[in-house]
């Protein structure tokens, strides 16, 4: 299992390292003249979101965890990996923005700390949703499936949610928009953000979808007694993911 | 306990995610372990604008300072991002003779560990937060050495 992991991590971070190249290139190219660049940079920007998300990190882990046990809808589960990628970049582009416009200087080091106390903030939503889980779960025990909330997820849950992983800034947006905008490329990498924003977007919401048809399978009257399990399972890695980030 | 610490490497590695991409070279010599991490072209250009104060595009003595403060005294507590598990004991990295240069649009960190291997062992370069990825590009040594290679961390088994 650890071999399929580091297979896997591998070839995200070498496809990572080949996309980081290209948009250089493409810059170089870019100052050169070649305005053509552009649309280049914007499409590898946008795989460059896919890929960038596939990796570990931005919050796929809770926000499946959190469907694994909660149930959702497929067009739920697509908001709710588009939002937590909206606030995500959004959250980057504004610390950017912030340190690039007052701090001319280690804004690198300041981005650090900043993630680096995000990620603390972040740690207490995602406790504080285990917690809400943890009680629905109980609360619901001796409920039926099918009559607890029919796999319905509301719009405030689904931005709390969102709003818990996508708090802490993206390091990938905030490199490729500083990157630009020392370059003097204003424009180019606020575009540039949006594309991975939707690339990320895309990546997020496939971990959400995924497991939202785990959980509605419709062998799931078969498997009820391991889906109680995996809820609490799911509660489990809700509460270590957030006091691991909190440690 | 053993289930307990899989999940929180699990969680651990499962938030992280590399943001620096290191190319390495190790030179292991007779009385020292050389090291060369040169970082990838956006993040230099990131670095340089941060620390390259009077923008010369060379780091002076104060600049290398802040750098290094900033971007490698932080690894101390996971001993700098080294494993060493030389002549049967784990060594804790004393890295000295640091220089951080500006070599073709790159940001070039190299150090040495003074240390005499009389046995042999592994010396691994490896970010547990996964915050640095280390692709090693070059290895050399006086001693017979084998590599195990990721995208990510790298390790060397040395034997004399």
């Amino acid at each position: 299992m650890s071999d399929i992991y580091n297979s896997f991590l591998n070839t995200i971070i070498s496809w990572q390292q080949n996309i980081n190249l290209f948009i250089t290139d493409s810059f170089d190219k870019l100052d050169a003249g070649d305005s053509s660049m552009y649309i280049y940079i914007l499409a590898v920007s946008f795989i460059y979101g896919l890929v960038h998300a596939l990796g570990p990190g931005h919050g796929k882990m809770v926000i499946a965890s959190y469907f694994l046990v909660h149930g959702a809808k497929t067009k739920e589960a697509l908001k709710a990996g588009f939002l937590t990628s909206v606030i995500h970049t959004i959250s980057a582009l504004s610390v950017t923005m912030i340190l690039f416009s007052f701090f001319q200087h280690s804004i690198m080091e300041y981005f650090q700390d900043i993630n680096a106390n995000m990620y603390k903030v972040s740690a207490v939503f995602i406790i504080l949703i285990a917690s809400y889980l943890l009680y629905e779960t109980i609360k619901d025990r001796n409920v039926k499936e099918d009559s607890i909330n029919k796999g319905q997820v509301r719009n405030k849950s689904i931005f709390s949610i969102a709003f818990a992983i996508g708090i802490v800034p993206c390091p990938g947006v905030m490199t490729i928009v500083l990157f630009s905008m020392i370059l003097g490329y204003y424009t180019l990498g606020v575009m540039s953000a949006v594309m991975m924003s939707i690339g990320m977007g895309i990546t997020i919401s496939f971990a959400a979808i995924l497991t939202t048809k785990v959980r509605n399978s419709k062998y799931k009257e078969i498997y009820q007694p391991l889906f109680k399990k995996i809820t609490y399972i799911g509660i489990g890695v809700l509460y270590a993911l957030g006091f691991v980030l909190l440690a | 306990m053993r289930y307990l610490l899989f999940i929180l490497i699990f969680v651990v590695n499962i938030y992280a995610h590399p943001h620096f991409f290191v190319d390495a070279s190790i030179d292991i010599q007779k009385d020292k372990i050389s090291h060369k991490w040169i970082f990838d072209r956006i993040n230099s250009r990131l670095l340089i604008f941060d620390f390259d104060k009077n923008r010369n595009k060379v780091f002076e003595k104060d600049e290398q300072s802040a750098f290094l403060s900033a971007h490698f005294e932080k690894l101390k507590s996971d001993n700098y991002n080294l494993f060493m598990d030389l002549d049967g004991k784990e060594l804790v990295a004393d890295p000295v003779n640091l220089k951080v240069e500006i070599v073709t649009k790159r940001v070039e960190l190299s150090f040495d560990l003074i240390f005499k291997i009389k046995e042999g062992g592994v010396i691994c370069t490896i970010d547990p937060t996964l915050y640095f990825a280390y692709k090693l590009k070059d290895a050399r040594s006086i001693y017979e050495y084998e590599e195990q290679i990721s995208e990510h961390d790298y390790c060397l088994g040395v034997t004399k």
